[in-house]
């Protein structure tokens, strides 16, 4: 767990929240996605079992973190 | 980072990783690194396009990555081969339910290798969502 987390901690230029959407207009469409493409998508989890994207979220808030790679 | 966990379950939320290779790349993946987290692949990159994430050549090797690696490097990360897309990019997105498909609470997509977002970012954007009703108790 602690590798993955930390990794993503580094300087940067920061992401899109509605809270933020004011402060920063540039960035506000990032949140306008097709949620709905997302949701439909079904990957394979370590253990070669499907897991539909969309039932992630459907019940609580989840955190999805796109690796660029493994290792 | 323990504390950045424990601030995800507090808010009843997963945590769930996403990799652009195999199911037996991200077991071994999970070995290594003892992850708690969900690990799921995608090497045909269709979460990754849905998601609006970049790929490119010069995003993996532009001047931008080349700092972030060094940066990396000095504070003794160490590359090894890359498994999985590299020209693909990552992202750090926080989805809750709502709606008929869920809802965006947060949204970051990398620019180039090693740009990441703070996690107090994504953090702040989650702990601000409603949380689950706890079950009713029998």
């Amino acid at each position: 767990m602690r590798a993955p987390l930390e990794a993503l901690a580094s300087p940067a230029r920061g992401g899109v929240c509605p809270a933020k959407l004011d402060e920063r207009p540039p960035g506000a469409s990032a949140l306008r996605m097709n949620l709905a493409d997302l949701a439909r998508i079904e990957l394979r989890d370590s253990s070669d079992r499907p897991q539909r994207l969309g039932a992630l979220w459907a019940e609580r808030p989840v955190v999805l973190v796109f690796l660029r790679h493994f290792g | 980072m323990r504390g950045d966990q424990e601030r995800i379950q507090a808010a009843g939320a997963d945590l769930v990783f996403v990799g652009s290779s195999r199911p037996a790349v991200a077991a071994e993946f999970e070995r290594e690194r003892g992850l708690e987290a969900r690990l799921l692949v995608d090497p045909e990159l269709a979460a990754y396009g849905a998601a609006e994430l970049k790929r490119s050549v010069l995003s993996s090797l532009g001047l931008e990555s080349v700092k972030h690696a060094w940066r990396a490097f000095r504070g003794g990360h160490r590359q090894e081969r890359v498994k999985g897309d590299p020209w693909q990019q990552g992202g750090v997105f926080v989805l809750a339910p709502g709606g008929e498909v869920g809802e965006v609470l947060y949204a970051y997509r990398s620019a180039e290798a090693g740009d990441h977002p703070p996690n107090e970012e994504w953090l702040a954007a989650l702990e601000r969502a409603p949380r689950p009703e706890a079950p009713a108790p029998p």
